[in-house]
């Protein structure tokens, strides 16, 4: 078949063009819905005794560099840093555990949301080969498990194009370069 | 949706196997907590290379978007569970066999009402800018700026699919039966013409664009030839090459197919697989007519009495 050589497939991948009933105004309340139920409650000084925020926000960076570093789509870091938030919230966890559980989250949501998915063994190599692949496909069954499978968290920027579309001078702007801004 | 998998392999009790794909294995099974028949779709883990990356991913999607549609149109997903990667989804037991549009992931349940199935590569409508990959249809069904590799594309994708599956059901043969890429446009262009930057503005700038001979086209009068004129308006719409003058599903559903007498055969009465047309003349119910559509579907052997019957899923 013609497009099995897709090497930098999230790039070039063919793009669904703007869907009209997202732009629909009965959109944005569905949204906020959606998004009350996938808020985690705060974790560190509750169900947490060894995370503290600080450990999240050497993990996040890490993490979205590792999402940078290979293109994934913008949706795939926030999608990652939300099933995290909503494991940490429901699952202590030893803070050895806490690059794993990142890799887990970034290999998840890269299935969801990329076209290429990232590699178990690609992201072994970002964690400097600290966790193996059994690891992760281990911890991805649970991680599932915990989420409920609930997979399609809404995440921040998945307001972005309906809010702009709801704005009157809306039609004045190129969307494309807004979002990317 | 909980992860014990020794407490649900034991809820099931596998009775028979049903089918299996190039994906899963179906097992038809029942519930022994409510004594119901269900269907179980095991999705295959693959070869090594594939089990190393864990969960299927098709799986992941299929899982989520079924668990947000309830419609009485779509199959339904009573639970999923995993063991290791191993996924395991639990449906409704359908009447007829278990990607995308086509007849196989068409479904009647007892009582004739159709159910889609498989939406392993179906994506979340409303999903601005998402990245697809080419292959997101079963060839026959491909629409035709998929195969010369359109980067952007929209529903009218699945307007074609409907067209082909229409005429699947009108001719009782894969209407566009392609065996490569290249051999699926041939088939389409033989059909219904080599489209032109005319009839298809756009069309010579697509990624795989090549040019083909250029062919006239049979009249769909002469392919459908059991078909009435307000069938063939809704063919001719669904099979427009270019996609932003595709007829649209809301479009389709105002065409006069729809509401011309008479209308289609109500779903407990119409004929079951397994049934023989004998059987069904035996069970013959003369209030009920045969409806206009059932005479565009059924070209030969059609069945001549409906008959009514309980439904048992």
């Amino acid at each position: 078949d013609s497009s099995s050589s897709t090497e930098n497939g999230n790039v070039n991948a063919p793009r669904a063009v703007s869907d009209p009933s997202l732009i629909a105004r009965r959109t944005l309340p569905y949204m906020v819905d959606e998004e009350k139920t996938c808020r985690p409650t705060p974790y560190c000084s509750s169900v947490q005794k060894q995370i503290t925020p600080c450990m999240r926000q050497v993990l996040a960076m890490w993490m979205l560099r590792v999402c940078e570093e290979e293109l994934c789509e913008e949706q795939v870091f926030p999608l990652a840093i939300s099933y995290l938030d909503i494991y940490l919230s429901r699952i202590p966890t030893e803070k050895d555990h806490l690059q794993l559980l990142g890799s887990v989250c970034m290999f998840l949501a890269s299935k969801y949301r990329d076209t290429v998915p990232l590699g178990a063994s690609k992201l072994c190599l970002y964690t400097d080969n600290s966790i193996s692949l059994s690891e992760i496909v281990q911890l991805e069954v649970a991680l599932i498990s915990v989420l409920g499978w609930e997979l399609a968290t809404v995440s921040p920027s998945d307001f972005l194009e309906p809010i702009l579309q709801a704005l009157p001078f809306a039609a004045s702007l190129d969307l494309k370069s807004v979002l990317c801004h | 949706m909980a992860l014990d998998v020794k407490t649900r392999a034991k809820r099931y009790e596998k009775l028979d196997f049903l089918g299996e794909g190039q994906f899963a294995t179906v097992y038809k099974a029942r519930d022994k907590t409510n004594d119901t028949i269900v269907a179980i779709k095991k999705i295959k883990v693959g070869h090594r290379t594939e089990a190393k990356d864990g969960i299927n991913r098709t799986a992941l999607r299929e899982i989520k978007l079924l668990q947000e549609l309830h419609h009485p149109n779509i199959i339904g997903l009573l639970d999923a569970f995993g063991h290791k990667s191993n996924i395991s989804l639990v449906f409704d037991f359908m009447e007829t066999d278990l990607e995308d549009l086509k007849p196989n992931n068409l479904l009647l349940d007892g009582s004739g009402v159709l159910k889609l199935a498989d939406f392993g590569l179906a994506k979340a409508f409303g999903s601005p800018n998402r990245a697809y990959t080419h292959q997101v249809v079963t060839r026959w069904y491909r629409a035709p700026e998929l195969l010369f590799g359109a980067k952007m594309y929209g529903v009218g994708v699945d307007m074609w699919a409907m067209g082909c599956i229409l005429a699947e059901l009108l001719l009782r043969l894969p209407f566009l039966a392609g065996d490569s890429d290249l051999d699926q446009l041939t088939k389409i262009f033989e059909a219904l013409g080599t489209p032109t930057e005319e009839t298809w503005p756009g069309v010579k700038s697509l990624p795989d664009y090549v040019a083909f001979k250029l062919f006239p086209g049979t009249p769909l009068e002469h392919i459908f030839s059991a078909a009435g004129d307000d069938l063939l308006e809704l063919l001719l719409g669904l099979f427009t090459f270019n996609p932003s003058t595709r007829t649209t599903a809301t479009q389709a559903l105002k065409m006069s197919y729809f509401s011309n007498r008479p209308g289609p055969t109500p779903g407990p009465q119409l004929p079951k697989p397994n049934c023989s047309a004998e059987a069904l003349k035996e069970r013959d119910n003369p209030n009920i007519g045969f409806k206009r559509k059932i005479d565009g579907l059924e070209t030969s052997e059609r069945p001549t009495h409906t008959h009514t019957h309980t439904h048992t899923g």
